[in-house]
């Protein structure tokens, strides 16, 4: 990490002795007064939640106290801060999408480029809904989240698509009971409830689950609850994707120093030649790209296919090896080869590019880094 | 005869001569010396019924035979554009016919002043003054009813709040001010929410009252019509104090600048009338001409890194008017919140722009009234407890009820009101005598 000016910490300590603590981690000025604006209004509301836990009896006596209390903690806070903790485990949540995701230990922190792609994904699937011909309701739509951590993706999709598809099944998959008790935690923190407007007549139910499972295993993906309804509609997932190397040299040092590995780094342990892990794709791959290759040899088995599957990846080399994933593999080129976009960090803004990658026309989408391959099937195939 | 106190003697002497000279500038010489809104009733007397100029009541004639032809045709055939024509000015028609019929009773009451019959006669005189009371309000009425509509009054809108230049001091006000609209929509029961609320860099630094050095602040009314009941508070509001920090007790004057925009109701979806993406609307704005400009983390991005700044600024190119956001921590609703300001800063200048066209072809008494956006609109004076609007006149004191939002700040809202309300019908008398004088130099 290159040095800051000393002329940095001089300017924030004009305005807070507490401003210049949190630079260490935040590294500019403007963030750093943002974020103690956040640590403070956090602070006064912890002290609140503490009064009113206590009573406290005299309100004149309270006050100054409280003033005291809320000073003691946001040093706490602060000081927690300048260590690199990530915010978002000091304060407790992340803002994501329309909802307020609950963020613990042991569980990644949404990130930004995650809710772009997912709002994104949300738009289209509900421009979709709206574009079905009149007097006709919109098709059943089940959705498989794998690698769900706090559940952000599984809510957000789950409370942007309830009021377009009546019929409406999301499943969250995670292979640490950890992330499964947050995703739970947050689905009753948001008032989403688990199962809403079920009428007996229409069999219309819109039902969101959360199950412990290794992807790994043979048959991960949960059975449809309705075995009539229609196929996978959308496979989408957040999988571990930096390579040992890159997570020794390029990830930031709050995110090793105190966020799961298991949720960033495939394990070594995965998909060596020694395991049988049901890994039948006929192109090799990289060892970061061990998820991407087991989703979609899971992805082009027959029970499966879904309409669509977006993987959020690292950058455009890992895009494109993913690309080359499908283009390498003759069942899932003839799936999906014609509806192939790559979505940068930002796919709203900017413009389209076409690019060949591994022998397909490829769109990539938006401004930023390379961050999310989108797959879609071609209709009718 | 004169209405105001005192006259010079020069002055006196000229008004005596115009005075001898006709009965027409009679007229003119009574109006020098009165307020305008009172002009009005004073002119229309003579003329049409219930202190109506005869140019609004030529116009609310027309208006009424045109309803009464629409519902003549609505009952053969329905159209729903017919329809909505009509429902518009069935208010001005209903108000008509009920000027009408009281002026038909007046005439009545004034029949039997002339009757025989002294019981009569007594009875007539008592009922007189009432009619005539009534036929006044009646009037005022219908040329409510005449003024057109504002185009944006249906909407909820923004409070846009940022001190003057002035230093510390005026950022403090800034934050009273933002603090009273704030309490006052909660007396009134209007649904708020802070969109967004900046205070500058330097922390700690309190005002007497514990507020805050406030940047900008906007807070949204969200219930509809708002943006009528608050479109009279936009302009510079002045205080005049004795800050915290003066150390030798000088008064000091600085002022805050209030603006009021519409602001959009959450869409309704593609289809709806009023629909932000349709080109037609003052709330459109092409995405490609906005830029967007955001803290773009270095490096990897996405999983390796956990950057928190969640800062947006957007630049609509073709005006230059610049938005930046960042009180939440999701640049998602940062950038929602942007979207929606940028759009109500637009589609105001829109309007503005269109008034300021219309205003330059008739140059009329609209011209004179017209506040701009520099212009001082009310006084806040501590050391005098009192508060002053300078449009109305009006002067409350307890400033302390007023800075909470209380019924003395209500007070102040309606008599703006008031006086907007006298302003419209007024620029629509101008419009309607230009028109005719128009159509008679035609003729």
């Amino acid at each position: 990490m290159p040095r800051l000016p000393p002329s940095f910490f001089w300017q924030a300590r004009d305005i807070s002795p507490l401003a210049a603590s949190l630079l260490k981690t935040c590294r500019d000025l403007p963030s750093a007064l943002n974020e103690l604006r956040w640590l403070r209004e956090h602070a006064t509301a912890a002290v609140l939640a503490r009064n009113n836990e206590k009573k406290a009896p005299s309100s004149a006596s309270c006050s100054s106290s409280q003033r005291h209390n809320g000073h003691v903690f946001l040093q706490k806070f602060c000081a927690r801060r300048a260590r690199g903790e990530p915010l978002q485990y000091i304060l407790g949540s992340q803002p994501f999408g329309d909802l307020d995701i609950q963020c613990r230990h042991g569980v990644l922190i949404p990130r930004p480029e995650t809710e772009a792609y997912t709002m994104r994904l949300a738009s289209i699937l509900l421009s979709e809904a709206r574009n079905q011909p009149q007097q006709q309701p919109p098709p059943p739509m089940r959705i498989i989240d794998v690698c769900t951590g706090t559940g952000c993706i599984a809510l957000q999709l789950f409370h942007a698509l309830q009021p377009a598809y009546p019929t409406l099944h999301v499943s969250g998959i995670d292979i640490s009971p950890k992330a499964i008790s947050l995703a739970h935690t947050n689905l009753d923190h948001n008032n989403l409830p688990p199962q809403s407007r079920q009428s007996p007549t229409t069999k219309q139910t819109q039902i969101i689950t959360f199950h412990q499972a290794d992807i790994f295993s043979p048959n991960p993906f949960p059975s449809s609850p309705d075995p009539s309804s229609s196929p996978l509609d959308l496979l989408i997932s957040n999988p571990p994707y930096i390579s040992q190397q890159a997570y020794r040299k390029s990830t930031a040092r709050s995110v090793r120093n105190h966020e799961p590995a298991l949720a960033l780094v495939p394990g070594p342990h995965l998909g060596a030649p020694n395991q049988t892990l049901n890994i039948d794709l006929a192109t090799p791959h990289q060892h970061a790209d061990v998820f991407y290759a087991r989703l979609l040899s899971l992805a082009a088995d027959a029970t499966a296919q879904p309409r669509r599957i977006l993987f959020e990846v690292a950058d455009l080399a890992q895009a494109e090896r993913v690309v080359g994933l499908v283009a390498g593999d003759a069942r899932l080129r003839r799936l999906y080869g014609a509806g192939v976009e790559v979505w940068r960090d930002w796919p709203d803004g900017g413009g389209v590019e076409r690019v060949a990658m591994a022998g397909l026309e490829v769109a990539v989408r938006g401004e930023g880094h390379g961050r999310a391959v989108y797959l879609c099937r071609a209709a009718g195939g | 005869m004169l209405k105001a106190p005192w006259v010079c003697r020069s002055c006196a002497q000229s008004l005596r001569r115009v005075g001898m000279s006709s009965a027409r500038s009679q007229r003119s010489q009574a109006q020098l010396f009165q307020f305008p809104f009172q002009s009005l009733i004073r002119r229309a007397s003579t003329a049409a019924p219930g202190g109506l100029s005869p140019a609004l009541f030529e116009r609310a004639r027309t208006i009424a035979a045109e309803h009464d032809q629409l519902s003549a045709e609505l009952e053969t055939n329905f159209d729903t554009k017919t329809a909505k024509r009509a429902g518009e000015i069935a208010n001005i028609a209903s108000a008509l016919r009920a000027l009408e019929n009281a002026k038909a009773s007046l005439d009545e009451l004034k029949a039997l002043l002339e009757s025989d019959d002294a019981e009569m006669q007594e009875l007539a005189r008592d009922d007189l003054e009432a009619t005539n009371a009534e036929l006044v309000s009646l009037g005022r009425n219908l040329s409510v009813a005449l003024t057109p509509k504002h185009p944006f009054a249906d909407m909820p809108c923004l409070l846009e709040i940022r001190p003057g230049p002035g230093g510390t001091e005026g950022r403090f006000f800034a934050d009273t001010v933002f603090r009273m609209y704030q309490l006052y929509c909660a007396n009134k029961g209007y649904r708020t929410r802070v969109v967004k609320y900046e205070c500058s860099d330097s922390d700690g630094s309190k005002g007497s009252e514990g507020e805050a050095a406030l940047q900008e602040a906007v807070l949204e009314v969200q219930d509809p019509g708002a943006y009528q009941a608050f479109r009279g508070e936009a302009g510079m509001h002045r205080v005049q104090r004795v800050p915290v920090t003066e150390k030798s007790g000088r008064t000091h004057t600085s002022a805050v600048a209030v603006w009021v925009l519409p602001s959009f109701p959450e869409n309704d979806g593609p289809g709806a009338e009023n629909d932000f993406d349709n080109p037609e609307s003052d709330f459109y704005i092409d995405p490609a001409e906005v830029r967007t400009e955001t803290m773009r983390s270095r490096g990897a991005g996405g999983q390796s890194v956990n950057k928190t700044e969640s800062a947006i600024r957007l630049t609509h190119i073709p005006t230059g008017t610049t938005v930046s956001m960042q009180d939440s921590r999701s640049q998602h609703s940062n950038r929602a919140y942007a979207w929606r300001v940028l759009r109500s800063r637009i589609a105001e200048q829109r309007r503005e722009a269109r008034e300021e066209l219309s205003r330059s072809m008739r140059s009329n008494v609209l011209s004179q009234s017209q506040i701009t956006r520099g212009d001082k609109i009310r006084t806040y004076n501590y050391q005098q407890d009192r508060c002053t609007d300078h449009r109305s006149g009006m002067d409350v004191h307890n400033l302390p009820n007023v800075l909470e939002g209380g019924e003395m700040l209500g007070k102040l809202i309606d008599s703006v009101q008031g006086w907007l309300t006298e302003r419209d019908i007024q620029a629509l008398i101008a419009e309607q005598e230009a028109v005719n004088t128009d159509g008679k130099r035609a003729k």
